[in-house]
């Protein structure tokens, strides 16, 4: 490991490999005591808990911990007494999404996701199989936070961790890093995960990146209406969602009677057009609902957002460089729209094919990478919309409408 | 069990209710096993970190625990004395508040697994409340005549897969003058069972 990398992220990332093989308490403190300036209570703890359970690690894995232990003025001699070996046993490890594991959390992190820099989602997974050699109860919550370069992993890893304990939900918190690879542990998690729906107005305040969450939605959608992955999560008014999640917490908590429903995967594929899920009552037109996608803003165009469509496409100059423009607009959205905004949005494609390049597709995309960009196959507006378009944060985005572009 | 095996135990024992108990529990998982070279080093600091003193009898328990394991002498050194102990913040119950309609299976595997076990005496329970924590504790007594560090580890391990974080079993020698906080815990508790040492009972009767 490269010496330029912080002493606590690095630590961060040890923890990070050992997820699955040491118990999710001692990470849980770990991460605490790292996160509170202690790394190294920290680190002997780790030795500890990995010498008292006999839990084997790689040669480099143990050259880490002894780097770590002699930066931190401990006794590197304690590394010597690891049990090391060639090739880790793989923990086979299951994960499950049912009796929804996001049950409850939306709640429990509202006020912790917007006062915490850079948190891009947060993914909740069932663990039905044991951790190291003191395990705790089964299953257990793993609540998976991605977080951008601007976070702080042992801080966000902390604060989160500790706003679940004062909801009272037993959760192994981890923190994934960008442009770090994932264990095979965390793929799988990830894989299985289900994402936690953040209200808008739960993301309000605190380190705000000006760009919206992409999936700044309602909690409850998946309540009310179908969800085909990867169709976009519709907007509804926040009233009226808090129950349906209470009713289910409790009775999950008894038989787990709620079979999963279809979830929105981080791993992304190519974007293809999906049919629309049927609309719950409250965005049904002709009633508009009290807030809007971006998307539903191009649909309904009012006649100050039609002068200055207009205008835009006059002035050859109108939009400033990089501001792209990509409406794509689904079969059932474009039903909405009349022949007059149809004809402008048609008159808007024509233009921007003329001026600029098409944006870079990123093919790139591996099996377990997570995107992070927000942007594939959404509309990004532009400038004179009052919104932005270089971020995708939880806690971010300070629209006029505070939501985001749909997620690919 | 050596000296610095029972020292390490003893002085674990009489932290119950002082040192934090994720602490605690963590620090007897390790007295029993290779980590004890760890907890040589991070007993110390733990105690210095939460300013936690120690009377004579236990300073001394200290020195024989982490010494011969290379624990740093300053730091030992920084752990400050003190005269008694303090009054417990704690008060105990026989039964849980907090579970008053709930069946418990903790006690119902404790009876299984330790009725009848050579070595093990009484085994009892009880419900800590007070000192900061939000829910009641099970404090569980068990009285041993061998095997105390790994008979603790055992039980914690058990009552973790059960759902207690942090357990707090308190394996206690025969014949051992109890702590202020185990006496009170022990007035306050019920009977889960009895090992195969049918005379091994927590207080001599």
């Amino acid at each position: 490991m490269a010496n330029d990398v912080e002493l606590p992220v690095r630590l961060h990332d040890l923890l990070l490999a050992l997820a699955g093989r040491v118990d999710d308490d001692a990470l849980s403190q770990a991460r605490e005591l790292l996160a509170v300036a202690e790394p190294d209570r920290a680190v002997e703890l780790v030795v500890g808990a990995l010498l008292a359970g006999r839990i084997p690690v790689t040669d480099a894995e143990r050259g880490r911990i002894t780097d770590l232990l002699d930066e931190l003025n401990s006794a590197r001699s304690l590394a010597d007494l690891l049990n090391v070996v060639d090739t880790l046993p793989v923990p086979r490890h299951r994960f499950s999404a049912e009796s929804d594991p996001a049950d409850g959390v939306a709640d429990a992190l509202a006020k912790v996701v917007t006062s915490l820099p850079d948190i891009r989602s947060v993914m909740c997974v069932w663990r039905s199989t044991p951790a190291g050699a003191s395990p705790g109860p089964l299953p257990q919550r793993l609540v998976l936070v991605d977080i951008g370069p601007q976070g702080y992993a042992p801080a966000t890893a902390y604060r989160i961790d500790r706003a679940l304990r004062r909801a009272r939900l037993s959760a192994a918190v981890e923190v994934l890093r960008p442009a770090t690879q994932l264990s095979d542990y965390h793929a799988a998690a990830v894989t299985t995960a289900r994402e936690v729906k953040f209200s808008s107005s739960s993301s309000g305040g605190g380190h705000r990146d000006e760009s919206g969450a992409w999936f700044d939605g309602p909690e409850d959608v998946r309540d009310q209406a179908p969800v085909v992955e990867p169709t976009p999560v519709p907007e509804i008014p926040e009233t009226g969602s808090e129950s349906p999640r209470r009713n289910r917490g409790e009775a999950y908590e008894g038989g787990q009677p709620f079979p999963p429903k279809p979830v929105k995967r981080v791993v992304r594929d190519a974007v293809e057009p999906v049919e629309e899920p049927p609309l719950p009552p409250a965005l049904s037109p002709p009633t508009p609902p009290p807030v809007f996608h971006n998307a539903e803003v191009t649909m309904e165009l009012g006649p100050d957002d039609l002068a200055a469509l207009q205008a835009a496409l006059a002035d050859p100059n109108g939009l400033p460089p990089g501001a792209s423009v990509a409406v794509e607009a689904t079969p059932a959205a474009d039903a909405k729209l009349s022949d007059r905004e149809r004809a402008l949005l048609q008159q808007l494609h024509e233009e921007l094919a003329q001026r600029e390049d098409p944006p870079a597709q990123d093919g790139d995309a591996g099996q377990w990478q997570i995107d992070r960009s927000g942007t594939q196959g959404s509309f990004q507006p532009p400038a004179w919309m009052g919104a932005q378009n270089k971020g995708d944060l939880v806690n971010g985005g300070k629209q006029n409408n505070g939501h985001p572009p749909y997620p690919a | 069990m050596s000296d610095t095996e029972w020292a390490c135990h003893e002085l674990l024992l009489r932290l119950a209710g002082r040192l934090p108990d994720d602490i605690l529990w963590r620090f007897r998982d390790w007295a029993a096993t290779d980590a004890v070279v760890v907890l040589a080093r991070a007993l110390p600091r733990a105690l210095l970190h939460d300013r936690i003193g120690l009377t004579d009898l236990e300073m001394n328990l200290l020195a024989d625990a982490v010494l011969s394991n290379g624990a740093d002498r300053a730091m030992l050194s920084s752990v400050e004395g003190v005269d008694e102990l303090s009054e417990s913040r704690y008060t105990f119950t026989a039964e849980s508040p907090d579970r008053v309609s709930m069946g418990d299976s903790a006690t119902a595997v404790l009876g299984a697994t330790l009725r009848g076990r050579q070595g093990v005496g009484e085994v009892r329970s009880s419900w800590r409340q007070g000192g900061g924590d939000q829910v009641a504790r099970r404090i569980v007594l068990i009285a041993a005549t061998a095997d105390h560090a790994r008979l603790t580890g055992e039980v914690q391990r058990v009552l973790r897969a059960l759902g207690e974080h942090d357990p707090c079993v308190e394996v206690v020698p025969l014949g051992m003058e109890l702590p202020p906080y185990h006496q009170a815990a022990l007035a306050a508790s019920e009977p889960i069972c009895t090992g195969a040492e049918v005379d091994g009972h927590l207080v001599p009767v």
